[in-house]
């Protein structure tokens, strides 16, 4: 079971790990938007880490909930009102369960994902965040249904996402500030699609950790 | 008024567009600003909790019924959507995101909302903001280079080979949903595409929602223009149907809405139809359809989801072809015409295209995606100006709603009253299944928008003695839920906002109106004795079996009239042998040793049942009704009879037959129930076998004949309403004549005479049903006549019963001799009020000695 400690750890992880690569995030918004990608990223997962340490002991929902508006009122960008929504949906799917099993993970993050789609309206290959949710995503799906651990489950998702990151390199952009480049944002990685293969890889590790502190 | 919120990326330019916006028009406008973010390090960006809260700081404004949220753009975009979703579920439909250029829209909207636009005006004038630009700057447009205006090149090269037409509309109230549905079904029959132009705005002739939020008026330009291979041949047949005043008559009389909404409005006090007497105050309660929950959920299959939407809607459709079907038989054509508007308002492409695009795009699921689509047409017909047509958003959103349920899985006629607390029930109409599953004990009142005093709804809340106004107009649907209002059913008055003060005065009417009842029933409960010792029985007549208790309560001393219909309509199959024996017989259980007398199955043309394959009838009233229909239908007759005799074994149940014109037809009764007799003996059930029978006389030949059929038959029971029908040659549908029909019309009065007559002869009893019997007017020229029992509605029997103990039968007889000496039914009516009149000051008189 994944329990409410394992998902604060993932968020502390991802917080933390966006913090480090705020500047590589930054850099890579610099490119084909306006390089704020990752100070808005870092500021508002520190600001959910920040909140949650307030309300500890929430069950899944609520503290989806939190993280959902929370993001979305410090982050400030695009990517802000995206990952909000991914996570307010992922709430509803979470509800007041204290922990989830690894098909309601699925279902958790699928429904984020959605959440993304249905604000954004990205379909793959526009050269956003889309393009590394929906491979991890799919991946998770598959691992599971192959039967394997959540741990090892979780690796290939952070390398679907990985993958669908560098995919987005010679895509051009058709959604958000970079598609006002044209062909120009073409040869250039998506600072999205990056914050989301660190927040996934981020995941995978928590879980990992959790896995290695039990066994 | 409309108010405008303005979300930008920076604080600065929202405030600044703000500022430019109240330099022009002087503090005349709603504006509320929702511009960059809190976050100190970076300040430029949008921030959803601040465009919610903007938009909630103006909804709270009395003076400001829809707001329009102006953006700048990316993720402005998506804190719009996202505020709204973060707003109450209840404002939302008051909210709407508008796509127009921030500034320039801005500045026009404000201007017109300012001068009190309407929703589709400010919208309008929001997205049509950059035109005096582009016009303006047309000039340099020689300096651009060329790919840019060539991608507008390919519909003006179509535009070239269109044909145009340019109308004054005729039409007395615009172009409203009939006539723009008549054009709409004649486009849709030619292979054009044609496009109507008004006031700047351009719509497809397709869609009858866009073309009835045209708004368009009497006397309004309207330019249409087709274009295809039957482009010439479209034109030419819209011209012709414009110059036949798009199918409208010429005058046309106002429709209802209207002169429902004209009802003299005094205050906060609406007058109605005075449908059933009595006060009520309390919380206002819609009767509604099942509300929908909506989850809105992502759906993976759209393709799927966009098939399960377009099954719904056929299912709909065919609904309301159902409706139309019902409604035209039992009403007529005029009235059935709503449905067929609805019919195209639902089946708009436009509509459909809306929906099917938001499960595409956003991958909601079915419900939700229809729900969005349908919102925004409704808001498009309430923000329309004219008040008749912006009613036709109710039409559109009732259609819509049926979508809503289908998707659900919800029944399609499901009808809710669930107040918390006993309350008034606010209803478009009553329709006798909606008051059949009303929880009686719950309902304070009834206020309906439409129908008059003799509709169901007023019909059947006089025989549950609930105080009801009906037919106050579309302002009842604007009563909210919790609202507290106030109505008098005698004198029709609603109010809609009383003050502590009138809440007051009509709780304390109420009070005394429910002693003076109550007392009134008590002293019902005794029988109805003349001075002279002669008792008249007096019997109640029922609809459903609801009403038995008021009829008890009011002192009924039997059921002289125990209709059977509601057993047989608004379902799918006929009630079985074992279902109505159980109805009857716990019927009889209630009335605990009162007789029972049951009427057979009434039904024919006029009132067809939608499981029986009866032929269309030109004159239904003059066709194969009641006992004739029964008689021809063993299959439905026969289950009837068998209950029937079967309840006879134990309690004292009554047959009564409606409209018998020949001996013959009673002959054949006998025999079947001389059959059925035989068939329940065989098998081994109890009956009664010498059940006893009455007939109705209701026709002119029954009368004519009484003799005859008074040796087959144990009492008659007069049916005024339809005998004067019968007997004027005058249809009471039909507004023209129906005046004629009245029971006081000195050939009915003779008809009675008769009647009686034949009766008295044969040693029969005679008893009277039709509405006559509840008029106290009446009473004494009835018993003057020799009636020997009244049956009416259970509301009026504790008046009857008064009347009846102060007459004496001297007195009545010459009552009686004298109105059949008079002409003319006015000469009669005026009479006997006359008399009423006196006898009610005599009573007076009395009682304060
Ligand atoms: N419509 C969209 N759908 C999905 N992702 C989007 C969309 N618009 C932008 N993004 C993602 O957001 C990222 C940019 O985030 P950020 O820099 O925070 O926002 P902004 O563009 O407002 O500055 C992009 O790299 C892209 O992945
Ligand atoms: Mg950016």
């Amino acid at each position: 079971m994944i329990t409410t400690a394992d998902m604060e750890a993932w968020l502390q992880r991802a917080a933390d790990v966006l913090e480090e690569n705020k500047g590589y995030l930054t850099e890579l918004d610099a490119a084909i938007g306006d390089a704020d990608h990752g100070v808005n990223i870092a500021r508002g997962f520190a600001a959910v880490v920040q909140k949650l340490a307030a309300q500890p002991g929430q069950p899944l929902g609520p503290m989806f909930k939190s993280a959902g508006m929370t993001l979305m009122s410090t982050v400030g960008g695009a990517s802000g009102m995206l990952y909000g929504n991914f996570f307010l949906k992922a709430a509803n799917v979470a509800g007041d369960r204290q922990a989830l099993t690894p098909a309601e993970l699925l279902a958790v993050l699928e429904a984020g994902r959605d959440g993304i789609v249905q604000r954004g309206r990205a379909e793959p290959g526009d050269k956003t965040m889309i393009d590394a949710w929906t491979p991890a995503v799919d991946a998770l799906k598959e691992a599971l249904a192959a039967g394997q651990p959540l741990p090892a489950a979780l690796c290939a998702t952070a390398a679907a996402a990985e993958a669908g990151m560098r995919a987005t390199i010679p895509m051009q952009a058709r959604k958000g500030r970079a598609s006002y480049l044209g062909e120009r944002s073409i040869g250039h990685q998506d600072p999205g699609a990056t914050s989301t293969y660190l927040i996934l890889r981020a995941l995978a590790d928590a879980l990992a950790d959790e896995d290695a502190k039990q066994a | 008024m409309i108010g405008l919120v303005i979300v930008s990326h920076s604080a600065q330019l929202a405030e600044g567009v703000r500022e430019l916006v109240e330099q022009v028009v002087q503090g005349g406008a709603a504006i509320a600003v929702a511009g960059g973010t809190d976050i100190p390090d970076a300040p430029i960006g949008t921030d959803p909790a601040k465009v919610a809260a903007a938009i909630e700081s103006l909804l709270i404004r009395p003076e400001v019924s829809d707001v329009l949220v102006l953006m700048d753009l990316g993720s402005a975009i998506m804190s719009a959507e996202a505020a709204f979703d973060l707003l109450p579920e209840a404002m939302r439909s008051r909210v709407h995101l508008c796509e127009a250029p921030l500034v320039e829209g801005a500045l026009a909207a404000a201007v017109r909302a300012k001068i009190g636009g309407s929703l589709a005006e400010v919208y309008a004038e929001a997205r049509d903001a950059l035109a005096p630009k582009i016009e303006q700057l047309a000039s340099w447009q020689h300096l651009l280079p060329a790919a840019v205006p060539l991608a507008e090149a390919a519909p003006e090269q179509a535009d070239r080979e269109s044909v145009e037409l340019t109308i004054v509309v005729p039409n007395q109230l615009g172009l409203h949903a009939r006539p723009a549905a008549r054009l709409v079904t004649l486009v849709a029959q030619y292979d054009a595409r044609v496009t109507l132009t008004h006031d700047g705005r351009t719509v497809p002739a397709t869609s009858l929602n866009r073309l009835v939020t045209l708004g368009v008026r009497q006397h309004d330009v309207l330019v249409v223009r087709a274009s295809g291979p039957d482009a010439s041949a479209v034109i030419e047949a819209i011209e012709a149907l414009a110059l036949d005043n798009f199918g409208d008559p010429i005058e046309v009389t106002e429709p209802t809405e209207i002169i429902a909404a004209a009802v003299s409005e005094e205050g906060d006090v609406v007058v109605g139809a005075p449908a059933s007497e009595g006060v009520a105050v309390g919380p206002a309660f819609h009767l509604r359809a099942p509300a929908i929950e909506l989850e809105e959920g992502v759906v993976a299959d759209t393709a799927a989801e966009r098939q399960r939407l377009r099954e719904a809607v056929a299912a709909v459709m065919e609904q309301l072809r159902t409706l139309r079907a019902e409604t035209t038989r039992r009403v007529g054509a005029a009235e059935a015409g709503i449905f067929d508007a609805q019919m195209l308002m639902i089946g708009d492409r436009d509509l459909l295209d809306a929906a099917e695009e938001a499960i595409e795009l956003r991958r909601l699921d079915a419900a939700s995606a229809w729900n969005l689509a349908l919102r925004a047409v409704v808001a498009r017909y309430r923000a329309l100006d004219d008040p008749y047509l912006a009613r036709r958003a109710e039409d559109v959103l009732d259609a819509g709603q049926r979508v809503l349920r289908h998707l659900a899985g919800v029944p399609a006629d499901a009808l809710l009253f669930d107040p918390p607390e006993p309350a008034i029930l606010v209803a478009t109409d009553l329709r006798p299944s909606d008051v059949a599953r009303l929880p009686a004990g719950r309902v304070l009142g009834i206020i309906t928008a439409e129908g008059g005093v003799t509709g169901h709804g007023a019909i059947l809340a006089r025989s549950l003695g609930i105080p009801a106004v009906t037919g106050v107009g579309a302002v009842a649907l604007t009563i909210a839920d919790g609202q507290i209002v106030g109505l008098d059913g005698g004198a029709g008055h609603v109010w809609l906002a009383p003050d502590a003060q009138t809440i007051e005065q009509l709780r304390q009417r109420r009070e005394r109106w429910l002693t003076e009842r109550s007392e009134s029933r008590k002293r019902a409960q005794a029988p109805a004795r003349l001075r002279s010792g002669e008792t008249i029985e007096v019997a109640a007549n029922i609809n459903l079996p609801g009403e038995l208790e008021t009829a008890l309560l009011n002192g009924a001393e039997g059921v002289g009239l125990f209709r059977t219909e509601f057993l047989y309509f608004e379902r799918e199959a006929p009630p079985s042998e074992e279902e109505q024996l159980e109805i009857y017989r716990d019927a009889a259980r209630r009335l605990d040793g009162r007789p029972l007398v049951i009427r057979t199955l009434d039904v024919g043309g006029d009132k067809p049942l939608p499981y029986l394959r009866q032929p269309h009838e030109p004159n239904p009233f003059l066709g194969q009704r009641g006992l004739r229909y029964c008689l021809d239908h063993p299959g439905l007759f026969r289950p009837q009879m068998r209950a029937i005799l079967r309840a006879a074994a134990d309690y004292p149940v009554r047959v009564m037959f409606p409209m018998v014109s020949r001996w013959e037809e009673l002959v054949m009764v006998d025999a079947l129930i001389d059959e059925i007799c035989a068939e329940l003996q065989a098998e081994g059930l109890p009956f009664d076998e010498d059940l006893q029978r009455g007939v109705m006389i209701e026709t002119p030949s029954a009368v004519l004949i009484a003799d005859h059929l008074a040796r087959l038959v144990d009492f008659f029971s007069i049916g005024t309403n339809d005998l004067a029908q019968y007997i004027m040659a005058a249809d009471r549908d039909n507004a023209a004549v129906a005046n004629l029909v009245s029971a006081y019309q000195p050939a009915v009065l003779r008809a009675i005479r008769e009647t009686v007559e034949a009766g008295r002869a044969a040693g029969i009893k005679v008893s009277l049903c039709g509405e006559m019997a509840g008029d106290p007017k009446a009473t004494a020229l009835l018993i003057g006549l020799g009636i020997d029992a009244l049956s009416m509605s259970p509301a009026a029997i504790p008046l009857v019963k008064e009347r009846i103990r102060r007459l004496d039968m001297a007195e009545a007889k010459r009552i009686a001799a004298l109105t059949l000496e008079m002409s003319s039914a006015e000469e009669i009516e005026a009479y006997l009020s006359d008399v009423e009149q006196t006898e009610l000051a005599a009573k007076r008189m009395e009682s304060e000695p």
